[in-house]
């Protein structure tokens, strides 16, 4: 059984969706580095953020 | 520097909507191929190998491929997701091992796939824009 950490599986999810997103919606080469680092940074902070607030509700 | 990616160069063709039409199909069919028909081929790379490594990472994580044995209306929006995916669907129905849904893996791995279907669907979309001219 493959083994993946969730960590790991967000990142990857989180570095192909935003890179896909990225050169789908920006026209110029930095404007779609700079998206696409925002999203990621979006994605993976989002789900460190909503993590810490489930670790505290659930206490 | 801020010049758009795609000025330098030509439009493969003038845009028409069987044009567009072709390369949505084709877009579709093989990760990045409308686009690159288009000769946007950063592009083009980008797309195939990021939604290669998810479809291939949802197979990997031995996660569910949907097929048109659903039993409700999600399981056939997971069939319609994974079906975005063009040739990958088949090929992953074919290497698929025994999906493994009880662990968390396995669960990545099912919307691993069905984000990679979605995510070609946007980019054929983006192809068929292109295409019909309506898109620099």
């Amino acid at each position: 059984m493959p083994n993946i950490s969730h960590f790991d599986a967000m990142i990857l999810f989180a570095a192909a969706a935003s890179a896909v997103l990225a050169f789908l919606s920006r026209p110029t080469h930095h404007e779609r580095l700079l998206n696409a680092l925002k999203t990621f940074l979006t994605f993976v902070g989002g789900a460190i953020f909503i993590a810490w607030v489930l670790y505290f509700l659930s206490r | 520097m801020n010049q758009p990616a795609h000025s330098e160069r030509p439009a493969a063709r003038p845009g028409s909507w069987a044009w567009g039409a072709a390369v949505f199909v084709a877009g579709w069919l093989v990760p990045g191929l409308g686009h690159a028909l288009l000769r946007r081929w950063i592009r083009a790379s980008v797309f195939l190998v990021s939604i290669v490594m998810l479809a291939a990472a949802g197979v990997w994580l031995r996660g569910k491929i949907y097929d048109t044995h659903a039993a409700d209306p999600f399981e056939w929006l997971g069939y319609f997701a994974d079906l975005g995916a063009g040739v990958l669907y088949p090929a992953a129905l074919r290497l698929q091992i025994l999906p493994d849904v009880s662990r968390a893996a396995g669960d990545y791995g099912t919307r691993f796939f069905a984000a990679a279907g979605t995510l070609n669907l946007l980019c054929a979309l983006d192809a068929y824009v292109i295409g019909t001219g309506r898109k620099g």
